[in-house]
């Protein structure tokens, strides 16, 4: 049937009419987004919940960005704590010691860190595969030392603190309004990089993942794709880590550590990797997963970790992937 | 000589390439006329692979000069030989298996999409008129290839010979004005090697320049308007068909006797 | 300043043997299965504890010793077993993952089984220091350095004379090939992880008198020692040698010579560089792409 290289005058309209009903599926991700995000304060109970909710946004906005440089386009980064202290330390310097506004402050560390990941980018990224890990480990960790040794800067293993965050002259204070910016950052975090992998540079990346030399081949300036990915990724998380420092008040080395740039790429791998749902759903699977293990108390542990590779056994996909193929063969 | 500047137009000059010891190529020269169907032919492990490499600028030579339209482009890396105008298939497929069959013709044309990040990040109306205006495009050349039935199945649902086919489109999205196919019948039956053939014709008559490496001999007989051939990464011989078939150096090392050929490829 | 460098050459093979161990740990298994084992790390932390916890109910140290060495080893092949070979269709990163949560799991049974607390074990030969060459050695470092020799020799012999080793080098070529001549590429991975659950145990046990032993040394053993291998280029055995040396040699001339605190920011700096000038490691093939 399609062997023949004659015109074939029915499949585009058949295309068309589907095309015409269905949403893009990043417009159907957004929409279920936002509405989870607006439906959140009728069903959380108190305080705590909403902080639980807090920091799942925060994470969700890091594994994005991550999601785009591991699932999309290949590449692996075991050092991104490192960009999100990076980001929390930058604006509480510049918040805290030069007295910048924190907005100002917040772009100001972002556009630091984007500019750091730019220039080691370039030659870090002609690595492969596993080298390439230890390259942005060795990062990481150089980061975090650094941080935790330089105290006169940063103030050493204990960190520093870090002013409220005033909008408009008004200091934003407690956990509602806390909700808002994070809901809102994570939706526009979701928004930007849905764009960004639907379109020709999003394709350029996902190329180079299969084969970069048939990437090359199509006009594809892979290196600085490879790069583009790096930045944008490293930028989010920045974002998260500044806004976790202004959330916070405080920020310590320890956001730096090699363990939380492991949890970063666990919860990527665990959603389901080239699925922004799927970075998502880990980020917020593995940060309730510990809260709700603690009434556990000393096995809290070895629960996690047998849950951890349990997941992975029987969904090796990831578990977004997974269970949209469930639905798929049912339909 | 015209070769130069006209449009697709290729010359080679005394390109070598050595892996070590071992040398592939061996001062190679040639040249090729624009809007011409020009096969490679020689034995396995004559060069033929390593010479589209070098073309592609996927190897970079050892020595040597490759002119496209006059332009040298020797040690540029690969993705600026596409932005010239030069597009590939590959012996070993290089489908983008993580994508839609639409999505792969989509990226061919990447060249001739300059986007922004701003407007890619926010989804302007201009990207999306552009996204629309490229997806309409891969689909007519998908409409040409006959693999349209299945634009949005996933790339790795397609038969061998179907995905032999979506990697011609895919370098024909990006409008090359000289195409290099590495063994595109490789693999199929005599029908689907028959429609290859008819393709190369087609494009041929659009003014394409088309370098092809081939084993097939009916096939590159019946198509090519000159012939190179190869041996041990050295030019044996260059010429017509016709004169190519006669050369007894070139029966010696690959052909065999005429009627040989002939009773093979029935 | 002689005796200061004898002393940080010393201090630096010593360290850089332990990572050599786990780093041929970390190379034994990614060639049998192209997993990157996170859990090498507790490998070598089970190994000091429950050497620790048998000294205790009262064996003689050389049987504390080699029962420590089983308890490892039955952990690698139990982890192989129940998580890598069901597994085994899967994405590497996906084993990846599951390595990490098997680290965490057997983080979490040390907690249980021992404690949070710090451990040491007696050094084989004492406490008294020895004067050699104008520096200060403990006699543990010795037994460090010599039980290394011993053990890399005893492993070139295993790969290179027993039918079980050929089989593990020729599946590391090309695991296709292996399985078409015969070769039972499940045992190959079994006996893969095994022995580098025992190489970890050595390590801990070796290292444990030294530098003490607790619940979660692993971590930071285990990503040295991941470094080693990777240095040296990641598969090669030599390599992992190489490479732990190397790093423990940088980690000793950055303490001595620039900052304590620095020396670990130092031996990833020269990692970074190294890795640069040869992106396969020191020891590693430069691999092409055919297309």
């Amino acid at each position: 049937m399609d062997s023949s290289v004659h015109f074939e005058a029915n499949a585009s309209s058949r295309g068309s009419r589907t095309r015409a009903v269905a949403l893009a599926p990043r417009t159907r991700l957004l929409l279920l987004l936002a509405l989870v995000i607006a439906a959140g304060p009728l069903v959380i109970p108190n305080a705590y919940f909403y902080d639980v909710a807090i920091l799942v946004a925060f994470n969700a906005i890091v594994c994005v960005g991550l999601n785009l440089l591991i699932g999309h386009a290949g590449q692996i980064s075991l050092g991104h704590a490192g960009f999100f202290a990076l980001g929390g330390y930058g604006t509480a310097l510049l918040t805290a010691r030069y007295g910048v506004p924190p907005l100002a402050a917040l772009a100001g560390a972002i556009a630091a860190v984007a500019l750091l990941a730019f220039v080691v980018g370039r030659p870090i990224l002609k690595l492969k595969g596993h080298y390439l890990a230890m390259a942005t480990l060795g990062l990481g960790i150089i980061v975090s030392i650094v941080l935790a040794t330089e105290d006169r800067i940063t103030g050493g293993p204990d960190g520093m603190q870090v002013p409220a965050l005033t909008l408009a002259g008004f200091a934003v204070q407690g956990e509602r309004a806390w909700y808002w910016i994070a809901g809102g950052a994570l939706l526009a975090t979701v928004f930007v990089v849905s764009n960004l992998i639907d379109s020709p540079t999003g394709r350029a990346l996902r190329a180079l993942h299969t084969s970069e030399v048939a990437a090359e081949v199509t006009g594809i300036d892979t290196a600085r794709h490879k790069l583009l990915a790096f930045v944008v990724s490293a930028s989010l998380a920045a974002l998260a880590g500044a806004l976790v420092a202004f959330y916070s008040g405080f920020v310590t080395p320890a956001k730096a550590s090699f363990l939380h740039s492991i949890e970063l790429v666990t919860m990527v791998v665990f959603g389901g990797m080239a699925s922004t749902a799927g970075a998502i759903v880990g980020a917020a699977v593995l940060t309730v997963l510990p809260q709700v293990l603690t009434v556990l108390k000393d096995y809290e542990m070895v629960a996690f970790g047998a849950l951890l590779m349990a997941t992975m056994i029987f969904m090796p996909r990831g578990i977004v992937p997974t269970l949209a193929a469930l639905f798929s063969r049912r339909t | 000589m015209t070769t130069g500047r006209a449009p697709g137009g290729l010359r080679v000059e005394r390109l070598s390439k050595a892996f070590g010891g071992v040398h592939a190529i061996e001062n190679l020269t040639f040249a090729v006329e624009p809007g011409t169907v020009h096969s490679i032919i020689g034995p396995n492990g004559a060069g033929k692979t390593t010479l589209i490499n070098l073309l592609t600028g996927v190897y970079r030579p050892t020595a040597g000069r490759i002119l496209f339209e006059g332009i040298d482009l020797t040690g540029r890396p690969p993705h600026a030989f596409a932005v010239a105008g030069i597009g590939r298939t590959f012996q070993n497929l290089q489908v983008f298996f993580n994508m839609t069959v639409v999505e792969n013709v989509m990226t061919g044309r990447h060249r001739l999409e300059p986007c922004g990040l701003v407007p890619t990040l926010l989804r302007t109306p201009a990207l999306a008129r552009c996204e629309r205006e490229s997806r309409a495009r891969a689909l007519e050349l998908l409409r040409f290839l006959g693999l349209a039935g299945r634009a949005d199945a996933c790339a790795d649902a397609l038969p061998y010979g179907a995905l032999k086919r979506l990697e011609i489109a895919r370098a024909l999205a990006g409008e090359p004005r000289l195409l290099l196919l590495d063994e595109p019948a490789a693999g199929l039956n005599p029908t689907e090697a028959r429609e290859i053939d008819e393709l190369i014709r087609k494009l041929a008559g659009t003014g394409t320049t088309v370098v092809l490496v081939e084993h097939n001999m009916h096939l590159v007989m019946g198509v090519s308007d000159r012939i190179v051939v190869l041996d041990h990464g050295r030019l044996l011989a260059e010429g017509t068909p016709e004169a190519v078939r006669e050369d007894p150096r070139v029966v010696d090392a690959y052909l065999g006797a005429a009627h040989e050929t002939e009773v093979a490829d029935a | 300043m002689d005796a200061q460098w004898v002393q940080f050459v010393a201090g630096g093979l010593t360290v850089g043997s332990i990572y050599a161990l786990v780093g041929l740990g970390f190379s034994i298994v990614f060639n049998a299965s192209r997993v990157i084992n996170f859990a090498q790390g507790e490998f070598v932390m089970i190994g000091g504890m429950s050497a620790v916890s048998l000294l205790i109910a009262g064996w003689p140290m050389p049987l504390a010793i080699g029962g420590a060495i089983v308890v490892a080893t039955i952990v690698g092949l139990l982890l192989a077993k129940v998580a890598i070979e069901r597994a085994r269709r899967a994405d590497v990163v996906t084993l990846i993952i599951i390595t990490i949560g098997a680290s965490i799991l057997l983080r979490g049974v040390a907690q249980l089984v021992w404690d949070k607390s710090v451990h040491r074990l007696p050094p084989l030969s004492g406490d008294a220091p020895l004067q050699l060459f104008g520096a200060t050695i403990v006699p543990q470092s010795l037994w460090v350095l010599g039980a290394t020799v011993a053990i890399v020799a005893a492993l070139t012999w295993f790969f290179r004379r027993t039918r079980l080793g050929k089989a593990m080098l020729a599946t590391s070529h090309n695991k296709l090939a292996a399985e078409l001549v015969g070769i039972d590429v499940k045992r190959v991975l079994l006996a893969s992880f095994g022995l580098a659950a025992a190489l970890g145990a050595v390590a801990g046990v070796l290292i444990a008198p030294i530098a003490f032993t607790s619940y979660d040394t692993g971590i930071m053993l285990g990503l040295k020692g991941f470094a080693a291998a990777i240095l040296g280029g990641l598969g090669s055995f030599p390599g992992a040698i190489a490479g732990g040396l190397a790093l423990g040699l940088l980690e000793g001339a950055g303490a001595g010579y620039v900052s304590s605190a620095y020396k670990d920011v130092i031996a990833f700096v020269v990692i970074l560089a190294v890795l640069f000038l040869r992106p396969d490691g020191l020891f590693g093939a430069l691999r092409g792409e055919r297309v």
